[in-house]
């Protein structure tokens, strides 16, 4: 049993055994992390997604790298978690019977709405619909759908933007209580017209690349993507001799029951969610190497959030990456979760893309510089609409660094 | 390997056009109509529920039913988990509908952040002040058996003493007459919600477990709905054609269990896009 498990009164980690991504700065882990420590901000002009598209930029994927022909519907957030999840299971290499007794847990944000403008258009104007995006919506369930052959329970999970982070928590859960011995979780989303234009209308979208944390932060850039883990119970990768790239550690969630679209002033779900976290893994803050921030570039969100993690992480690097890889909505979770798995393993604390003068206020500097991480621990923040709050803990594997 | 977890149900909540004891009595529907939720006004500030659409109104009508059945419990230790196919339909149609007739730059916002689709878990832990975690399984028919799950494991993690596992679906004409998938097939569409309240510390009455994939053959009272086929009793006439039909077998279920009319019953629902099963299983 590797040093990380080994924490008295801590619950039992469970082994990462593959990951896979997809978004704008990349389609693979060490593609997006290549991108993420280039400072890259890989931005579309509003006109990749039609001619009615509010005028603010999004972290896109361009055609060229969509998996398959993009749909502009529930189908392209499905080709997303696809996507990573086959990246993910060629990594962890599953037998057969694992991969049968495996159970899915995705989280969406997007591909569970009722985005089917096109159809629904053609429908008010009285055509007859040649339009697929309603059928798609339908036949696109991320875990109902997503065509591996698991037979375990699935899960498609809709918290808003903590749905990815909730998805790996759950993961986690089915393995630690027997459910399953493997679970392909994380989370998807692909951008169309109609979110774009909510977001845009809810004023909390910037047109500039966004800036998480800084002084002049005016808003979001909404991102798509998709990240998927493969979990195992540490018993079950250890029979069969998997590669184990890093573990979870710990899971934390709360409900700020404050408002449906404001953080609560003091963080209070947040702040729950992170004791959670580290009481399930038994550690404490000194413990981290950094804190990879939710960071969404809003006033609101990053105010509270810097505020929370100013008081419950003293001192811990914060990491906010939302300036390279945007705002991945329901993906976002995972996504971070991924990439703050692989600075672990790597030894860096990245740089925040989009951060340079701080703000008073958030009562944090985000990092501007990489360093060496210090500790092989780092923890991962997701907020959402709604009131939700998660936090997720990872560890490197020791001895695994610049792997 | 899955180890036995028992739960207790501490209290049901029903906000449906039947009443609960029209459900159990197992009439055929007779009038679909909106589901009123005219009492929230009694048991909430009616400030607060000003801006609370009709989806989000029915979904806290049911789950203050089921813990005022349930008793006052710690809501910092209190969980949330809600299956809902759709989200809000109405909230979802009318944020397209802002767009096609007033254009992107018009669009409502209030739409689009109400079309979410956890807003009834928000709306919920907002105004009961829930403050464990908040989840919402959205998988068509599934739905609530995911949320099941997902409840369960809260409990059995240690995550909440105590959770509230429901399912809300709301029906919308344009929805409705857009989508031929969410029509009835010759039965009424009907909308509501329902919540159980779950507690791990108090004795179990009623064991539940959620099976997925090929049910194993048992002597269980079987309760079909969704796209599930083989034998046994489909329930469809008595509440409606609905998303929330597993939630409401499950009741169903349960007070069978309490009656002492049998000691097993499966609820059993297959998606009808993906052809996925899941069952809840009851034991008493």
């Amino acid at each position: 049993m590797p040093k990380v498990a080994a924490h008295s009164g801590a619950a039992s980690p469970v082994a990462v055994t593959g990951m896979g991504c997809i978004c704008a700065a990349g389609n693979s882990p060490e593609r997006v992390w290549r991108a993420m420590r280039a400072g890259e901000r890989p931005l579309l002009p509003h006109s990749a997604l039609g001619d009615g598209a509010l005028p603010f930029p999004f972290c896109g994927i361009g055609e060229a790298c969509f998996p398959g022909k993009r749909r502009h519907s529930a189908a392209d957030t499905l080709a997303l978690a696809e996507y990573a999840a086959r990246a993910a299971l060629a990594r962890a290499q599953l037998p057969i019977g694992t991969m049968e007794a495996a159970g899915v847990v995705l989280g969406t944000t997007a591909g569970s709405a009722l985005h089917f403008i096109e159809s629904y258009a053609a429908f008010k104007a009285g055509l007859s619909s040649g339009c697929s995006d309603r059928d798609d919506y339908f036949a696109a369930n991320l875990a109902l759908a997503l065509p591996i052959p698991a037979k375990g329970p699935r899960l498609t999970v809709t918290d808003a933007c903590t749905s990815g982070a909730d998805a790996l928590g759950l993961g986690m859960d089915l393995i630690r209580h027997g459910e399953c011995p493997c679970v392909i979780c994380g989370g998807a989303d692909a951008l169309s017209l109609v979110p774009h234009t909510g977001f845009a209308r809810l004023m909390i979208y910037d047109d500039r690349p966004c800036r998480p944390f800084d002084l002049r932060r005016k808003g979001l850039n909404l991102g798509e993507g998709g990240a998927v883990f493969v979990l195992e119970s540490m018993e079950h990768a250890g029979q069969r001799g998997a590669d184990i790239i890093g573990y979870l550690l710990g899971y934390g969630a709360g409900a700020d029951a404050y408002h449906l679209t404001a953080p609560h002033p003091q963080g209070r779900g947040l702040a729950s969610a992170l004791r959670e976290a580290l009481a399930e893994a038994a550690l404490d803050a000194r413990d981290m190497a950094f804190v990879n921030a939710h960071g969404t570039g809003t006033p609101d969100n990053d105010k509270v959030e810097g505020r929370t993690l100013a008081s419950m992480l003293p001192g811990v690097p914060v990491w906010a990456g939302k300036g390279c890889t945007g705002h991945t909505l329901g993906a976002a979770g995972a996504l971070e979760a991924l990439l703050s798995l692989v600075a672990l393993t790597q030894g860096i604390v990245p740089c925040s893309p989009g951060f340079e003068q701080p703000d008073p206020e958030t009562m944090i500097r985000p990092t501007t510089e990489e360093a060496p991480t210090r500790t092989p621990f780092a923890l991962s923040t997701s907020l959402g609409f709604g009131g939700g709050n998660a936090a997720l803990l990872l560890g490197a594997v020791p001895g695994r660094e610049g792997a | 390997m899955k180890r036995p977890f028992p739960i207790a149900v501490s209290g049901i909540g029903l906000a449906h056009c039947l009443s609960w004891d029209e459900l159990l009595a197992g009439e055929a529907l007779r009038v679909s109509r909106k589901t009123d939720t005219g009492e929230l006004r009694t048991l909430l500030p009616g400030a607060s529920l000003r801006r609370v659409p009709h989806f989000a109104r029915m979904a806290l009508l049911a789950a203050v039913r089921a813990l005022r059945a349930a008793g006052k419990a710690d809501s910092a230790r209190t969980a949330l988990a809600l299956g809902t196919a759709y989200g809000s339909s109405e909230m979802n149609m009318d944020f397209m509908d802002s767009v096609l007739e007033h254009g992107p730059r018009l669009s409502s916002p209030t739409a689009f952040s109400h079309a979410v689709n956890n807003m009834g878990a928000g709306m919920i832990s907002l105004l009961l002040d829930i403050r464990g975690p908040c989840l919402t399984i959205s998988q068509f028919e599934l739905s609530f058996a995911g949320a099941l799950a997902a409840g369960r494991l809260l409990l059995q993690s240690g995550r909440a003493d105590r959770v509230l596992v429901g399912a809300a679906d709301e029906t919308d004409a344009r929805f409705a007459a857009c989508c031929p998938q969410v029509a009835g097939q010759g039965i009424a569409q009907t909308e509501g919600a329902v919540f159980l309240c779950l507690d791990a510390s108090r004795p179990a009455d009623v064991a539940m477990d959620v099976e997925w994939g090929v049910a194993a053959a048992d002597d269980a009272l079987v309760l079909l709905s969704g796209g599930a086929q083989g034998p046994g009793r489909r329930n469809a006439p008595v509440y409606g054609h609905t998303p929330l039909a597993q939630a409401l077998d499950c009741c169903i279920g349960i007070s069978l269990l309490r009656a002492g009319a049998t000691r097993r019953v499966r609820c059993s629902c297959a998606d009808i896009a993906h052809k996925r099963q899941a069952h809840i299983v009851l034991r008493s």
